[in-house]
């Protein structure tokens, strides 16, 4: 073992079969790969997981299998101890005796990269009683001489953590809470930090980590208000249009027109909700949430388009970008253009002719296919009645779909690698939105209505002052509980 | 290296780099999210120098990014194509003005020509497109797009969207609101470009003119304009250069003698004994007319294009990139990158039992049968209460003592192997509890039973109480695994 692989960290996670092992990796190191499973034996081999900030490895946990025979293997072990001082070296042998049999694989394999210098992370499970065979265990880890500490996992029901912490504390220097399935990122700090107290040396890579972990953090909280507010932008500018031969037909369109504006609202919602999961390394590809968003029904989601800009039909309109359009056609034509310009034509082209055609090239510049939204924009025309949808004129609805992306928020921050599924919403998330301040809130109800008004082409101040409100209002909610919340760990 | 990675790598932020950088938040939004953070904070670490601005950082990153993808960019090929028309632009203007001069200064020897006239075009009508531009031009500030009315605009538009491709270049006038700011410079500086050009091409035609023919000026008009009032007229105009270059300056007598009737095709108060076509008096205007297209033509053409370079460049470096996906793109690259990397776990997660016989319910063992009772991994259970419920249940008595295996003294469990093995075919009721998953060490312990003793023992599994369906469905598909027909499950 070369010295430059001995300073990294290690960690080995060890303890009987079932208990959470791979649990605890996989909330730890925030990954999925990691295999879970209520059947017993479904770590069969080592895996090292190494954590990597920037391309350096700070830190490696193992995942081992189970204990599965520690009372006989310590029966052996004993048999054969002479002194305290002997006793990793039996541990060694017994490793080595074994080799190439089918006896204690899984003690072997667990103990192999503890004799190679990994400090112990000792798993039990506190939903379950103590019972003293766990000694054994205890024992032989204690044998190999490691820095070890050691984490409670579950601890559900509190009836049996004191017995488990006593216990624990024999063996132990440091004795953690450590539920795989409520991790959350200040949790995984602090058990970062008690593994710094396990060997004086790891301190520097330790701490880097944890300073990595904090910026990451930080930019996670970034990125979902930079989600929400991206996806607020985009319900509150929505709008479709649709073409109709007649005015008459609106009333027996409107069920339908509505529901298809309010289907690409809930799937406006539905991809952002699913994009901060993924901000949190979780995957939630199909889902949807539980409830839909409720939205009302309402006339005034419906308005006439208006195309006649300055008193020109659309027709007089693209005549007009048409012609200026074909003067492309060499230098010649565009000097004449600019001749024209220098002589009275430019002044007239101040007036409404002017204003007109910007009108018009500003709603070809929302496609990217110029010519393509020409063509459907003479359509309407020929279709005599044309009917926008949107922008969703309730002024609750970005409030309420802020309200439910700042809660979803929430969920995916609790929701630890250990689960495969999305938990139930948290109780704190619902009531982001109801604690922030009357100013806060005025200033959203402006941004709202300034996205509204300028739907077609939502100015640059109007994203950053969103995004920057939203940002704060995550900030604000995860910072508080940081400080207050968890217990540290508990040192005997 | 190119001149665009040298650029880069100072940090220019250009049109190239702006549109580039538009494109690239566009295909990356289909993008898995940890793929872009790989991406970008690996560029970010390459960097030798840390950039300092965001507009630095995101000009080095698009950089970064074109240098993989290697064939000229969109970005490039728009600033090139707007390069190509600027130099369109420049020429056909200088064209133009070079014809407009040749036509305002057509001298067929029969009539002088009009001073007013080229005062009129190159002066007043230049003065009047001046403001005209710089009025809309400082309204396009509060009405994106405003410049486009300007046929050139409109043209270039045009000329430009053909040559990138109108995806392109949709796409971006799309987002006017964001970049709006940049764009009314740009093509301030292409209409200020082409007015330069005409000054140039008629300031070029005018000289050669003066050189290589005789001119005659004078002045007539169909108004009844006096000689003083000219001359007055005139010393306003002269009055940049009346100090320092007085021979510019037409004097009251050369005024006086060059008014002109064109219906007596006479000068008509020419000094007696001049001759009307005495070109060294007609002639003395031009060096006034010079400095008129110089001071009023060229001059503030050229101030306004350098003033529009400048704008231009300080708007793109000033762009705040402060909306969601700009301030994505920093955060980034400014984060740590944590990531784990790890072997493929080779774990099964296959759940045990399937497609083997289930497992039978115990059956009642009759009178004369004392079954021999195992405590497996130190399971707790009230002595008196178990030996009663197996007389009911099983119909059989225990046998004392209670025996254990699997618990902390593996001794214990050896001499219950011996007892085992003297009985033979008692039946053994091994109690479990359920919540300690079956491993090797039960197997292996079941086994040892097996080849010691009778191979038709009977062995009950009783599960203590406080299960749940899971642990007790791992129990059975554990022991059905085993695929031993004496072997039973049940409650204790
Ligand atoms: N409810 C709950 N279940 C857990 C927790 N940790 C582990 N489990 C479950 O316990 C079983 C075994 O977990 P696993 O991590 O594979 O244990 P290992 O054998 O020690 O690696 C799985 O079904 C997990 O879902 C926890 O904190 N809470
Ligand atoms: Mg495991």
């Amino acid at each position: 073992m070369s010295k430059a692989s001995i300073e990294v960290p290690r960690f080995a996670v060890v303890g009987r079969v079932n208990k959470g092992k791979s649990s605890v990796i996989a909330s730890f190191i925030e990954n999925d790969a990691v295999k879970i499973s209520p059947w017993p034996g479904t770590t069969t081999e080592c895996v090292r997981y190494d954590v990597e900030v920037d391309e350096r490895v700070l830190f490696s946990v193992i995942d081992t299998p189970g204990f599965e025979d520690a009372p006989r293997a310590l029966h052996w072990i004993k048999q054969r101890e002479a002194t305290a001082a002997d006793r990793a070296q039996r541990v060694r042998e017994f490793v080595d005796a074994f080799e190439g049999t089918d006896e204690f694989v899984e003690e072997r394999r667990l103990l192999r990269p503890i004799l190679e210098g990994a400090a112990i992370l000792y798993v039990v499970n506190g939903d379950e009683p103590y019972r003293k065979n766990y000694e054994t265990e205890m024992e032989i880890l204690r044998y190999t001489g490691e820095p070890a500490m050691a984490l409670i996992n579950r601890s559900g029901s509190e009836a049996y953590i004191e017995s488990w912490q006593r216990a624990l504390n024999q063996y132990f220097k440091l004795v953690m809470l450590f539920d795989a399935h409520a991790v959350t990122w200040d949790k995984r700090r602090r058990l970062l930090e008690a593994f710094a107290t396990l060997h004086p040396s790891w301190e520097g890579p330790i701490r880097e980590a944890v300073v990595a972990l904090r910026a990451q953090e930080a930019r996670r909280h970034y990125q979902v208000a930079n989600i929400i507010a991206d996806m607020l932008v985009d319900a509150l500018t929505l709008h479709l249009t649709a073409g109709l031969p007649d005015e008459r037909a609106l009333p027996h369109e409107k069920p339908r027109l509505e529901r298809q504006f309010h289907d690409e609202l809930r799937s406006i919602e539905r991809r952002a909700h699913q994009k901060i999961a993924t901000v949190y390394l979780h995957r939630l590809d199909g889902w949807s949430p539980e409830a839909d968003i409720e939205l009302e029904s309402r006339d005034d989601l419906f308005a006439k388009e208006t195309w006649d800009v300055m008193g020109l039909s659309p027709r007089a309109l693209l005549t007009l970008t048409v012609v200026t359009g074909a003067a492309a056609g060499g230098a010649i034509d565009a000097a004449v253009g600019f001749a024209s310009a220098l002589t009275g034509t430019l002044i007239g082209g101040l007036s409404g002719l002017g204003v007109g055609v910007y009108e018009l090239t500003r709603r070809y510049a929302r496609a990217s296919q110029i010519a393509e939204q020409a063509k459907s924009m003479m359509k309407p025309s020929e279709h005599g009645y044309r009917i926008r949808v949107g922008p969703h004129p309730s002024l609750n609805f970005p409030f309420v779909l802020l309200a439910r992306a700042l809660s979803h928020f929430d969920r995916v921050r609790a929701w630890a690698h250990a689960r495969q599924e999305l938990p139930p919403p948290t109780a704190t998330g619902p009531k982001i939105l109801d604690q922030v301040d009357v100013d806060t809130r005025k200033r959203f109800t402006k941004t709202f209505s300034t996205i509204r008004k300028k739907y077609r082409d939502v100015p640059r101040e109007a994203r950053s002052e969103l995004r920057e409100t939203v940002h704060r209002i995550v900030v604000e909610h995860t910072q508080p509980r940081e400080r207050d919340v968890g217990e540290g760990p508990h040192a005997t | 290296m190119t001149i665009s990675e040298r650029d880069a790598e100072q940090g220019r932020f250009g049109l190239a780099e702006l549109i580039d950088f538009e494109l690239q938040l566009a295909s990356d939004r289909a993008r898995p999210y940890q793929e872009l953070l790989e991406r970008d904070r690996q560029i970010a670490l390459r960097w030798r120098a840390q950039p300092k601005t965001p507009q630095q950082m995101v000009a080095h990153w698009v950089a970064a990014l074109r240098r993989d993808e290697g064939a000229p960019t969109a970005g490039e090929k728009v600033a090139r194509a707007h390069g190509l028309a600027n130099l369109l632009v420049f020429l056909s203007f200088a064209l133009i003005g070079v014809g407009v001069a040749l036509a305002v200064l057509q001298f067929t020897g029969d009539h002088p020509i009009n001073v007013l006239v080229v005062l009129g075009v190159f002066v007043v009508l230049q003065l009047i497109n001046l403001l005209v531009t710089v009025a809309a031009f400082l309204w396009s500030r509060f009405s994106p797009g405003f410049l486009q009315q300007f046929p050139i605009v409109a043209v270039l538009r045009r000329l430009i969207a053909r040559l990138v491709g109108p995806d392109h270049a949709g796409r971006f006038w799309a987002r006017r609101s964001l970049y709006g700011g940049v764009e009314r410079w740009i093509w301030f500086r292409t209409m200020q470009l082409g007015a330069l050009a005409f000054n140039i091409g008629a300031i070029v035609t005018f000289m050669a003119a003066v050189s290589f023919t005789d001119l005659a000026f004078a002045w007539s008009t169909t108004l009844r304009v006096e000689a003083q009032s000219l001359e007055r007229f005139c010393a306003a105009l002269a009055l940049p250069w009346r100090g320092w270059l007085p021979e510019a300056v037409p004097s009251l007598e050369l005024i006086d003698a060059t008014q002109y009737f064109r219906f007596d095709a006479a000068y008509v108060r020419a000094p007696p004994g001049m001759r009307v076509r005495d070109a060294a008096v007609a002639g003395g205007w031009w060096p006034f007319l010079l400095m008129c297209l110089l001071v009023y033509g060229l001059l503030p053409r050229l101030l306004l294009v350098m003033w529009a370079s400048w704008g231009a460049m300080r708007s793109l470096r000033r762009l705040p990139l402060d909306t969601p996906e700009e301030a994505e793109v920093i955060a980034r690259l400014t984060t740590p990158w944590v990531h784990n990397v790890h072997g493929e776990d080779p774990g099964s997660v296959a759940p045990l039992g399937r497609g083997r016989a289930p497992l039978p319910q115990p059956a009642p063992l009759g009178n004369d049968q004392e079954a021999i009772v195992v405590r497996w991994r130190d399971a707790e259970i009230d002595p008196d209460r178990f030996v009663e419920r197996v007389r009911q249940r099983l119909g059989a008595a225990v046998e004392a003592p209670i025996a254990d295996a699997g618990g902390r003294d593996h001794v214990e469990e050896q001499a219950l192997l011996a007892r085992l093995e003297a009985s033979q075919q008692q039946p053994m009721l091994v109690v479990v509890e359920p919540w300690n998953a079956p491993d090797r060490g039960f197997e292996r312990f079941v086994r040892y039973v097996r080849q010691r003793s009778h191979r038709q023992r009977k062995i009950y599994v009783l599960l203590t109480e406080g299960g749940d369906a899971q642990q007790h469905a791992v129990w059975a598909g554990y022991l059905a695994e085993l695929a031993d027909p004496y072997i039973a499950m049940g409650e204790a």
